[in-house]
């Protein structure tokens, strides 16, 4: 074969390595993660003292951050794709509601994933350099056990007499306690999905076994009672987790 | 013909960029504990360099700056406060005050948006408008301009950090915010606590357990190396509003009466304190916490006693801390002083 033609013989040969090597595989499914934050079966409106829990409270939500962790996508051909090391939501940031495009190679059969973070997961500095502003909002004192917040839920209340009073639902791994929760939520395996939905039904946090503003008052974040009431909330009716 | 030659001359003389080839800086690296302060986030295009730090240290000293050649960045921001004004407002060229009190300058590099409002979203950005302000500097761009090209030894100093011919307001504004990101404190008592270096009194220990809890929950908006959150808060000084803070930016309701957090670092040299310089002393700003301040509709959750207390206690608001508890409170406090910040002769003319 002369000079020439070996030249446009492997020109050929990147070219078609390129082109084809950069289509995307037949199988390979794009799913998006949604996180949406309920009241019971509505969905969530910020700053409105309209909402009730099970033993009577009237309370609003101004200001929600959490942490997930965990994440994992289990897939039908038998694998399981962990995503980043922990996702944090912010209703102040629309940006943090969905994530995009995650490419999987079988459809998703069913999604784990934990509130909160693992001991291991949750030292202080950890997040130093994160994105989001993360560690300046959610760092959790030292001298309450350090590491980050799981959650901050903040609104207000009417305390037994009708007055607007304050809440700060804070949790986290106070004084080096793990009071986060594992999930694992099953799908409909002979669906292929494209989105799915990571709901939080936010009433529950406060409900059975029942959770009474007026008896924790505003600050619950040196309160082992409280964390481990909110911990015994969120094993169940907290989050749901569906497809479509 | 004379005059065309003149001005082919000025136009050929004053093209923005020099030959890159012979152009050389040297890098200017911060130094800070990178184990517990996270990393200064730089702009790609402003780099920190021994050249543009040292003329911007010497832009910030400069009166040159303003209108009368009587105000620089310096006379608002004093190094022996902390880089912010002892006085509650700063007056300007004209003999006007301004309306919100100087914002101290330590660690200014780690923030994510600049002034009480937010209104500027990167220190280049924020250098701009006090040299234009009436009631600041009083001058404009052009002027500025004009009065540091007629300067050789300006023109010297700009080429050798930024390469370029002729002075222009962005390469002025670039080179007041690499010196600007120098002024960084990391040696107080408590940051000497954190080393080991250190023991804390008793006081300060209590006074380190009000402020890291939610017995003074100082921490959820001072919290963290830099003892600020790079957030805004409404924190109940007010129920009416003569200054709307961030909602001058965003326009969005939830926003007025919302200020910038500021730093606690040497928090002992830069009163008076809040947006307004409304508090001369810690004594003050820690009886207004301890109050649970004033209600307004978009005052912060966190500020969750203002209209209760953490007691149950009928007709009371506040955190009911004791008077030791606040004396512990400022003790600590005043463990956030960084004596070498404000004595460090890098930070000078």
């Amino acid at each position: 074969m002369g000079v020439f033609k070996k030249i446009r013989f492997f020109i050929l040969i990147i070219f078609s390595l390129v082109f084809f090597g950069s289509c995307e595989k037949e199988d390979e499914l794009q799913i998006d993660i949604h996180f949406r934050q309920f009241i019971d079966q509505n969905e969530l409106e910020l700053n409105n003292l309209i909402y009730q829990n099970e033993v009577g409270n009237i309370y609003s939500i101004e200001r929600f951050l959490y942490v997930i962790s965990d994440l994992t996508l289990n897939l039908q051909n038998g694998e399981s794709i962990t995503l980043d090391n922990y996702y944090f939501i912010n209703l102040d940031d629309e940006n943090s509601l969905k994530l995009k495009n995650i490419e999987i190679p079988s459809p998703c059969v069913s999604v784990s994933f934990k509130y909160g973070f693992s001991q291991n997961n949750n030292t202080t500095n950890l997040y130093l350099n994160d994105s989001n502003n993360f560690h300046n909002l959610m760092l959790w004192p030292i001298t309450l056990g350090g590491g980050y917040h799981y959650m901050k839920l903040e609104g207000r209340y009417l305390d037994n007499y009708g007055e607007q009073k304050f809440y700060n639902t804070h949790t986290g791994g106070l004084y080096g306690n793990d009071y986060s929760v594992n999930y694992t939520f099953d799908l409909n395996t002979t669906e292929t999905y494209s989105k799915i939905y990571i709901d939080m039904n936010i009433n529950n946090i406060y409900n059975d076994p029942i959770y009474d503003f007026n008896y924790y008052g505003s600050a619950i974040m040196s309160s082992e009672e409280a964390q481990s009431v909110i911990q015994v909330n969120m094993l169940e009716d907290v989050f749901l987790v569906s497809g479509n | 013909m004379k005059k065309f030659f003149i001005f082919l001359l000025l136009i050929i003389s004053c093209h923005p960029e020099g030959d890159d080839n012979d152009f050389e800086t040297t890098p200017y690296s911060l130094i800070y504990p990178s184990d517990v302060f996270p990393t200064m986030l730089i702009p790609e295009d402003n780099l920190l360099t021994q050249e543009g730090v040292s003329l911007g240290k010497k832009l910030f000293f400069d009166p040159i700056l303003s209108s009368n050649n009587e105000i620089s960045c310096a006379s608002c921001h004093i190094q022996e406060n902390s880089f912010s004004d002892p006085n509650q407002y700063s007056i300007g060229v004209n003999g006007d005050f301004g309306f919100r009190n100087a914002f101290s300058l330590v660690n200014i590099g780690w923030n994510s948006s600049f002034n009480w409002d937010g209104s500027a979203s990167s220190l280049e950005n924020q250098v701009f408008e006090p040299v234009t302000n009436p009631i600041e500097m009083a001058n404009n761009w052009e002027q500025v301009e004009n009065d540091l090209n007629a300067s050789s030894e300006y023109r010297n100093l700009f080429k050798q950090a930024f390469n370029i011919d002729c002075i222009d307001s962005t390469h002025i504004a670039k080179a007041i915010a690499q010196f600007e990101r120098t002024l960084i404190s990391y040696n107080s008592r408590y940051d000497k606590w954190t080393r080991g270096e250190v023991m804390f009194t008793n006081e300060e220990l209590d006074g380190l357990n009000i402020f890291t809890t939610e017995r003074g929950d100082c921490f959820h908006c001072h919290g963290n190396i830099n003892f600020m959150d790079n957030s805004f808060h409404n924190n109940a000084l007010d129920e009416n509003f003569t200054d709307l803070g961030l909602y001058e930016v965003t326009g969005n309701e939830l926003d007025k009466g919302l200020f910038k957090t500021p730093t606690l670092r040497n928090v002992e040299f830069s009163s008076p304190y809040m947006h307004d310089g409304r508090f001369n002393t810690l004594e003050e700003v820690i009886d207004h916490y301890n109050s649970g301040g004033v209600y307004s509709p978009t005052v912060d959750p966190l500020m969750k006693y203002v209209n209760s207390n953490p007691y149950g206690i009928p007709g009371q608001t506040g955190l009911l801390l004791t008077q030791q508890e606040k004396n512990n409170l400022k003790a600590f406090l005043l463990t956030l002083s960084d004596e070498n910040f404000i004595q460090n002769s890098n930070f000078q003319p």
